[in-house]
């Protein structure tokens, strides 16, 4: 975060020649990266990038002209087509301004909000322990699609999706998991983690 | 062979960005010598007023005239920030002087304060600033080599702003008169120099110059309420490795540490070239405390 000069990263691009690049830049660093990767004349269509932290909220900071055809992979849209988004969205710009958009996070946190609720009306109490107890298993109907919280380990399962960066700033999705991935917090079932996960 | 070329442009459009945003301080903080933690947000104010000159052309003069806001913009950064500038010196940093440590704690005072306004007004997230049609794309040297517009319009403009301040400082009056002011200012108050007045341009003019660069970095990168904090240690680093109270100071430290940067980065990777940056700045300074230049003084405390 806060690095600001990508001319020397961009210029190792450039030499590498990829097919893909896998971007896990944070917050505004992103914002100098993508700027500097298509004042160098590396767009879209020579390399593309896929990012895994750069929202529809983010794009606006980036200037959509310079990240358009760009890939990013969230769990969510505002393009997303459920009718919990349709309504979400509607919503969302009623209170905060037609010109602001949704994205992952907003969404996310609109989530945990209401799972929260639920948890605690089913366990009756306030009490962290029971909340807890009562949230496994629950499910919500969220914009992005059906969530449900993992007993296991209280992560969320979720549907995966990847987009591409429209010119109006907006992600058109272009694959998506059929329904909710079980969460796999710590790869146990991935075989190249196999050493990693010696739990 | 077309890599290390474009490096090498490379490292001289970093030190021509790194040179823009510390010549402001080389004159608060290298001249009057207060440790001026508020400059990033100086930088800030100019990203955030051409953002403003760039809806105030779409909103009035439309998509004919788009392409100049930013010529319009370059000179309104500096008077808006420079404004600003003026305003912190009569109220703040005016009781400041000689006061090395206080004024690094209400400089950042201040830099927090400007921050937080910032987020109210314009609001947490990053603003898109386009650039100008006229600045995108580059110029192709051979065909692997593309040397972007907008790196060599930064280069530009330090350029002319080094030589503006050194032909303000060393050919007009009132560059003289503040020469005269920050190298004894007993002797230039009995001589009938309003001290005070001079005080309040000089920091004006600091803070003005960040604001031009903070008109540029819209070119490379984001504009939000943090965008000073990416810069403050680098220009600090750059004032104090050149030598303080030294323009070509201020110059030669922000060559060796833009072509440090690109070339430790190249070799390594962005995280540890900045590490090895650092510390070579770190063991020079060890070397020679007062930097690449330093003023000859007789003045015994110094």
């Amino acid at each position: 975060m806060g690095h600001t000069d990508y001319s020397t990263i961009v210029n190792k691009i450039k030499t590498a020649k990829p097919d893909v690049v896998f971007n896990t830049l944070n917050g505004d660093s992103n914002v100098a990266f993508f700027k500097q990767l298509k004042d160098a004349g590396i767009t879209s269509e020579d390399i593309t990038v896929c990012s895994v932290s750069v929202a529809e909220e983010e794009i606006r900071g980036i200037g959509a002209e310079n990240i358009k055809g760009h890939l990013v992979s969230w769990n969510y849209y505002q393009t997303t087509d459920t009718p919990e988004n349709k309504e979400f969205v509607e919503k969302y710009k009623a209170k905060y301004g037609s010109d602001r958009v949704t994205d992952d996070p907003i969404e996310a946190a609109y989530i945990a909000v209401h799972l929260w609720a639920e948890a605690v009306k089913k366990a009756g109490s306030f009490e962290v322990k029971k909340v807890k107890e009562a949230s496994k298993g629950l499910e919500f109907k969220a914009p992005e699609g059906l969530v449900r919280i993992e007993g296991e380990n209280q992560h969320l399962w979720k549907p995966v999706r990847i987009g591409e960066v429209q010119e109006d700033g907006l992600i058109k999705e272009i694959w998506s998991t059929s329904e909710a991935v079980r969460p796999d917090p710590y790869l146990k079932t991935y075989d190249w983690a196999k050493d990693l996960s010696d739990q | 062979m077309d890599t290390y070329l474009l490096q090498i442009f490379n490292g001289i459009s970093v030190s021509s960005v790194l040179l823009l945003a510390a010549l402001g301080l080389a004159i608060t903080f290298g001249l009057m010598k207060i440790i001026n933690m508020a400059h990033g947000e100086m930088i800030m104010i100019g990203a955030y007023t051409t953002y403003m000159v760039q809806n105030l052309f779409i909103s009035f003069l439309g998509d004919r005239y788009f392409d100049l806001y930013f010529i319009a913009a370059i000179p309104l950064s500096f008077l808006i920030t420079g404004f600003v500038g003026y305003l912190l010196e009569i109220s703040i940093v005016k009781r400041l002087y000689g006061r090395t440590l206080d004024s690094l704690l209400a400089t950042w005072g201040i830099s927090l304060i400007l921050q937080q306004l910032a987020r109210n007004i314009f609001g947490a997230p990053n603003v898109d600033v386009k650039s100008p049609a006229w600045l995108n794309g580059g110029v192709v040297v051979l065909s692997n080599i593309q040397l972007p517009y907008k790196r060599l319009f930064i280069i530009l403009l330090a350029a002319l702003c080094i030589a503006g301040v050194y032909l303000f400082l060393f050919k007009s009056d009132s560059g003289r008169r503040i020469r005269a002011v920050m190298q004894n200012r007993s002797m230039a108050e009995s001589l009938g120099i309003n001290t005070r007045k001079v005080d309040s341009m000089t920091f004006a003019i600091g803070s003005g110059l960040a604001g031009i660069a903070g008109c540029a970095l819209t070119l490379l990168g984001s504009i939000g309420p943090t965008l000073g904090t990416n810069y403050i240690v680098d220009t600090f680093m750059v004032v104090v490795l050149g030598g303080v109270g030294r323009i070509i100071g201020t110059v030669a430290g922000a060559a060796a540490i833009g072509i440090g940067n690109t070339t430790f980065e190249y070799f390594t990777n962005a995280s540890l070239g900045k590490v090895l940056v650092f510390l070579a700045v770190i063991l020079f300074l060890q070397w020679k405390p007062q930097g690449f230049f330093s003023i000859s003084s007789r003045v015994l405390d110094e």
